[in-house]
């Protein structure tokens, strides 16, 4: 009986009242979920971005030394544990170098620099097994691409090897990286919960995991339910992009 | 006469994790101006192979093209590197290629538009709008039905032979002096074999290009082509004209080869002949005729001696074989009628 009351007030727009805050849920959400949000997208740039450029420098230069030096890295990337990574980071940049701030957040519109000063060592942290992924997925899906038969021919044509790369081989390879970023998001939410928490960060993932530790169930109700709605969106905007790469998948 | 191209001694060996494979092995053919040539041999007897050798468009690992000339234009094509500047000038530019699959060979995520239009802005170095407006021209000249309509459509939007029209398009709008076809009908249906081959006839004329046909199927391009090259397990074993291949065929291998299709003038009682045996394991082949487990006319001299050069046989005929097979043929034909 309890849950249909749950259901009904978020059909309102109502997460409850938590238990130990004593304050709105939804509230206490609409503070951290921006804090969240920005971490990720920071570290999703930081993974799609390198993480394709890596792959594809590894797949055409397949057997190099530089291709067995980032299938090297994406390896080890895989399997670093992200809080190790983030105490690491807090050791080196923070407390024996001092280069970078080893906690806390601000908001960006409040102060840019600082803001991004504190930042950069968690979304780095968070980055880095979406990155590994990605590195690996890309080369996969660029060396599976670059065997087909129309790269033959878009070489038979004459075209630049940069050509073949970019305009043949890279958008039939997106269509194959793109499943994996939408995944990523997911185990980006997971991966914050320990960011947030190494780097004591006020974002969801430390809410969350404050909850939990609080037995504060109304809020941890509402937490799950923030995220699975954000991967499902995000999965959505993946099926959209699916659409937009592959002409196959239009259907008029 | 120099001729327009002419491939000598070619040999392209793939390094592959059980062995050497010597997919072609000594292969010399040439191609004359305004000429029509067919490459015929069953799967795996190199032919496509030595066609992607001379630009250069096999995988390199595992493939290495070992020795030979491959001269056109006063230049050794195989002088120039992989992806060299000349080389890319060749390909696309002046010798075209067809392959044999249209549905994996053109790009899916690329209209059929664009992918004529970046050959054209390549090569001749056409504006955007010019090189859209002679790609809708060219697609128009290859048959494809309400063409302008269609052009920004992408492959699988399109049928089988459609798509092989647009590959047509496509390698000869850079006006090439060669067209190279690589099993350019195995994927399609047999009445739009005859189409295909019709449009590509059609075109090379038109273009005052010169044709290499590769296929399986002798058959099929006895109407189009001039003269024919047979190859088995990476060598040319016969070749010659129609006339002399079809009239006065030396070679058994391309023996059995004719006798395994099937034609019209043939009364119903009589069977297809298959050629005995598997195609050789171009693993660790032995120095002898590769042809010798599968053939119904050899002598010991066979087993004995290596693998015959091409010998001549009269007018532009070449066989490569120590039998005189010509003789025993109509002996057994007389001794079963």
């Amino acid at each position: 009986m309890q849950y249909y009351y749950w259901l009904g007030g978020i059909c309102r727009g109502n997460l409850g009242r938590s238990l130990v805050y004593k304050e709105d849920v939804s509230a206490l959400i609409g503070k951290r979920l921006p804090v969240t949000v920005h971490l990720g997208l920071v570290s999703l740039f930081i993974s799609v971005s390198l993480g394709i450029t890596a792959g594809i420098v590894s797949a055409v230069t397949r057997g190099s030394f530089l291709d067995q030096l980032i299938t090297l890295l994406a390896n080890v990337g895989v399997a670093i544990p992200t809080f190790w990574l983030g105490i690491m980071g807090i050791y080196f940049f923070g407390l024996k170098l001092g280069w970078l701030p080893i906690w806390g957040y601000t908001s960006p519109f409040q102060n840019f620099w600082l803001s991004t000063r504190q930042l950069v060592m968690p979304a780095v942290c968070l980055a880095v097994v979406p990155l590994a992924m990605m590195t690996r997925q890309s080369r996969s899906s660029m060396l599976e691409v670059i065997r087909q038969d129309y790269i033959r021919t878009a070489r038979s044509k004459g075209l630049k090897e940069r050509a073949v790369i970019m305009r043949h081989a890279l958008k039939n390879a997106l269509i194959l990286i793109i499943t994996l970023i939408g995944l990523q998001v997911a185990s980006l939410f997971s991966g914050s919960v320990l960011v947030e928490t190494v780097f004591n960060i006020p974002g969801v993932g430390r809410l969350l995991v404050n909850a939990v530790f609080s037995k504060d169930f109304v809020v941890v109700q509402a937490c799950v339910l923030v995220v699975a709605a954000l991967v499902a969106v995000v999965n959505l905007a993946t099926d959209i992009a699916y659409g937009w790469l592959d002409p196959r998948m239009r259907q008029g | 006469m120099a001729h327009l191209l002419e491939v000598k001694n070619l040999r392209t060996y793939f390094h592959t994790e059980a062995g050497l494979v010597k997919a072609v092995d000594g292969v010399s053919f040439h191609l004359d101006e305004r000429e029509i040539i067919g490459v015929v041999g069953e799967s795996g007897c190199g032919k496509s192979v030595s066609q992607l050798s001379m630009l250069q468009l096999i995988p390199t690992p595992p493939g290495e093209i070992v020795s030979g000339e491959v001269l056109f234009e006063e230049a050794n094509l195989l002088d120039y590197r992989q992806n060299s500047p000349q080389l890319r000038a060749i390909r696309g530019g002046k010798i075209g290629f067809i392959f044999q699959e249209p549905m994996t060979s053109l790009n899916p995520v690329l209209t059929v538009t664009r992918q004529i239009t970046e050959v054209l802005e390549l090569h001749l170095k056409m504006e955007k709008h010019a090189a859209q407006s002679r790609a809708l021209e060219l697609l128009k000249l290859v048959g494809i039905p309400d063409a302008a309509r269609r052009m920004n459509d992408y492959p699988h939007q399109f049928s089988g032979g459609m798509r092989q029209r647009v590959m047509i398009a496509m390698a000869l709008s850079c006006n090439p002096k060669v067209l190279i076809a690589d099993e350019p009908t195995t994927a399609v249906d047999v009445t739009i074999q005859a189409q295909l081959l019709e449009v590509m006839k059609e075109m090379v004329e038109r273009f005052r290009s010169s044709l290499v046909i590769v296929t399986h199927n002798l058959g099929l391009v006895a109407r189009y082509v001039q003269r024919i090259y047979v190859m088995y397990a990476g060598r040319v074993v016969e070749s010659g004209t129609v006339k002399e291949i079809f009239g006065d065929r030396r070679h058994p291998y391309t023996i059995g080869l004719l006798k395994s299709v099937p034609r019209l003038d043939q009364t119903k009682s009589e069977r297809l002949v298959p050629i005995e045996g598997l195609p050789p394991n171009q693993m660790n082949m032995p120095p002898n005729c590769a042809f010798l487990p599968r053939c119904p006319y050899r002598i010991a001299r066979c087993e004995r001696e290596a693998w015959p050069i091409l010998r001549p046989a009269g007018g532009k005929h070449f066989v490569a074989c120590h039998v005189d097979v010509d003789v025993k043929e109509r002996a057994r034909e007389t001794a079963r009628s």
